[in-house]
């Protein structure tokens, strides 16, 4: 309550400052201080926030009226229909992931082959297949260490 | 009935200003329309064929939720993202669109980790590229850091536009929404989506004294055909402004303005917590000195991430969208963000 007229009593004083300014930039300049203060001033905010929660709540009802004579008619009501659009996009993002882990399956399945196309054995270590897997060997990655 | 069936029928100015918004180039960079996810699409912009490609990533945008996209794209020479694309940067836009009634059941978590992630990934598959330059414009920028913070393996570096992130520097909407006699979870309730009326109005109301200024600007430059060519367009883009999904802006009131979770390192998504202290990619923050929607104290700071990430932050003169979009910011930021996503481009990736 203290705070409430601490702000009321500074409100009054911008609105001398208004009667008492001589230019139209000074009237300008304490108007804005003055619409600042109105806006964040608690009676503003409050009276603001009842007129949104009203209406909010006549709307509510209104609502509810509406799903009940859709609901007595055996027909889906609006929230229903929203439902059952907002599942079918649920659905393509699920597809979607869907297709993602099995293109990383198929991904994953192919390395495995690619890996276990032949059996490793002592005369076939030259095999081009091998050699096409093991990280070839260049002057610039090969440090001796002899 | 709209405001324009008041207007004296004398001066014919009801039929004039209809044709306003027809008569203006909005949104003249062509694009492709790669994915669509309810109203949701992803635009892609390409390099016209007479430019080399500088980068092989492309960039990711996404633009605030309150707004359409084409503020980035407003008039030929005036585009943002007609500039990238002619320096030789691929762009993919996810373009928010008007949210549709059954949108007000989608939840943060499903946004960032449903929606978000289908766009990233298409992105990624289209472009060939195995991650994206995220770039995020005001709301679309803090959605950007947690979308980053989640998936950093898809982000090469984060670019932030005007973008809140510290909410208890919210400024006059922080007070309005932190005001406990507002009850956002019955407004939502009885509207579904946020209707976009209510927030236009709250927007003007946090500078009651602009229009004032406008028309001043306006009456002095009335035969500065430039001047009115950009007026007109930023004013048509200012009033046409999108509905927010319900379930989205309760939980924006709620654990962003109310809590500050994300600051926090509280906020949760789907079970996975978002800590920006684990954000290593390059960060690029810019702010504008006289933004009254994003206060710079909002914007991210370096003390928000780990000291080893890279950060740095251009502070540009102007206002919320003067600042990124004006002809100062065309000549001098354009081009250093340019300069900055060349840089970040030729650096290896953190794995």
């Amino acid at each position: 309550m203290k705070k409430l007229f601490s702000v009321s009593s500074s409100v009054f004083d911008e609105l001398k400052k208004i009667a008492n300014s001589k230019s139209s930039k000074e009237v300008e300049k304490h108007l804005e201080n003055l619409l600042e203060m109105i806006s964040t001033h608690p009676f503003f905010l409050n009276s603001l926030s009842l007129v949104l929660n009203t209406q909010s709540l006549s709307k509510l009802m209104m609502n509810q009226t509406l799903e009940k004579i859709w609901k007595s008619l055996q027909l889906p009501n609006k929230k229903d229909q929203e439902k059952t659009l907002y599942l079918i996009h649920e659905l393509q993002f699920k597809i979607h992931q869907l297709e993602k882990e099995l293109k990383q399956q198929q991904l994953a399945t192919q390395l495995k082959n690619t890996v276990k196309i032949k059996p490793l054995s002592s005369h076939e270590s030259s095999d081009n297949s091998l050699n096409n897997i093991r990280p070839k060997k260049s002057a610039s990655n090969v440090t001796n260490l002899v | 009935m709209s405001w324009t069936d008041l207007l004296p029928n004398g001066l014919q100015l009801k039929e004039k200003l209809s044709k306003i918004p027809n008569s203006l180039p909005l949104a003249p960079t062509p694009f492709q329309i790669i994915a669509r996810l309810s109203g949701m699409k992803l635009l892609k912009f390409q390099v016209p064929s007479h430019v080399k490609k500088q980068t092989q990533t492309p960039i990711f945008i996404v633009p605030s939720m309150i707004n359409r996209y084409y503020v980035l794209d407003l008039l030929p020479g005036k585009s943002f993202i007609e500039h990238f694309i002619n320096q030789g940067v691929e762009i993919y836009l996810l373009d928010w669109g008007m949210p549709q009634d059954e949108d007000n059941w989608l939840s943060f978590d499903q946004l960032i980790k449903h929606r978000f992630d289908y766009f990233i990934d298409k992105t990624i598959e289209d472009s060939h590229s195995s991650e994206v330059h995220l770039v995020g414009h005001c709301l679309g920028g803090t959605l950007s850091t947690i979308y980053a913070s989640l998936h950093q393996e898809k982000i090469k570096s984060l670019m932030l536009l005007t973008a809140p992130l510290d909410f208890t520097h919210g400024g006059k909407i922080g007070v309005w929404a932190r005001h406990e006699q507002f009850n956002v979870a019955s407004l939502v309730r009885a509207h579904g989506n946020m209707p976009w009326w209510m927030m236009q109005s709250s927007f003007h109301m946090l500078k009651p004294l602009l229009w004032r200024h406008k028309t001043e600007r306006l009456m002095k430059e009335r035969s500065n055909k430039e001047f009115l060519k950009n007026f007109l367009a930023l004013e048509v883009w200012s009033n046409d402004n999108v509905s927010f999904p319900g379930k989205c802006y309760e939980t924006l009131i709620n654990e962003f303005y109310r809590k500050n979770s994300l600051i926090k390192g509280e906020l949760q998504v789907q079970g996975q917590s978002v800590n920006l202290k684990h954000f290593q990619r390059p960060v690029l923050n810019v702010a504008a000195e006289d933004d009254h929607i994003v206060l710079f104290n909002s914007t991210l700071q370096p003390y928000h991430l780990e000291k080893e990430t890279q950060y740095q932050c251009f502070l540009v003169k102007g206002g919320h969208i003067g600042a990124l979009l004006g002809s100062r910011a065309q000549q001098s930021l354009w081009p250093r963000i340019n300069d900055w996503l060349l840089k970040q481009e030729s650096t290896e990736s953190l794995q």
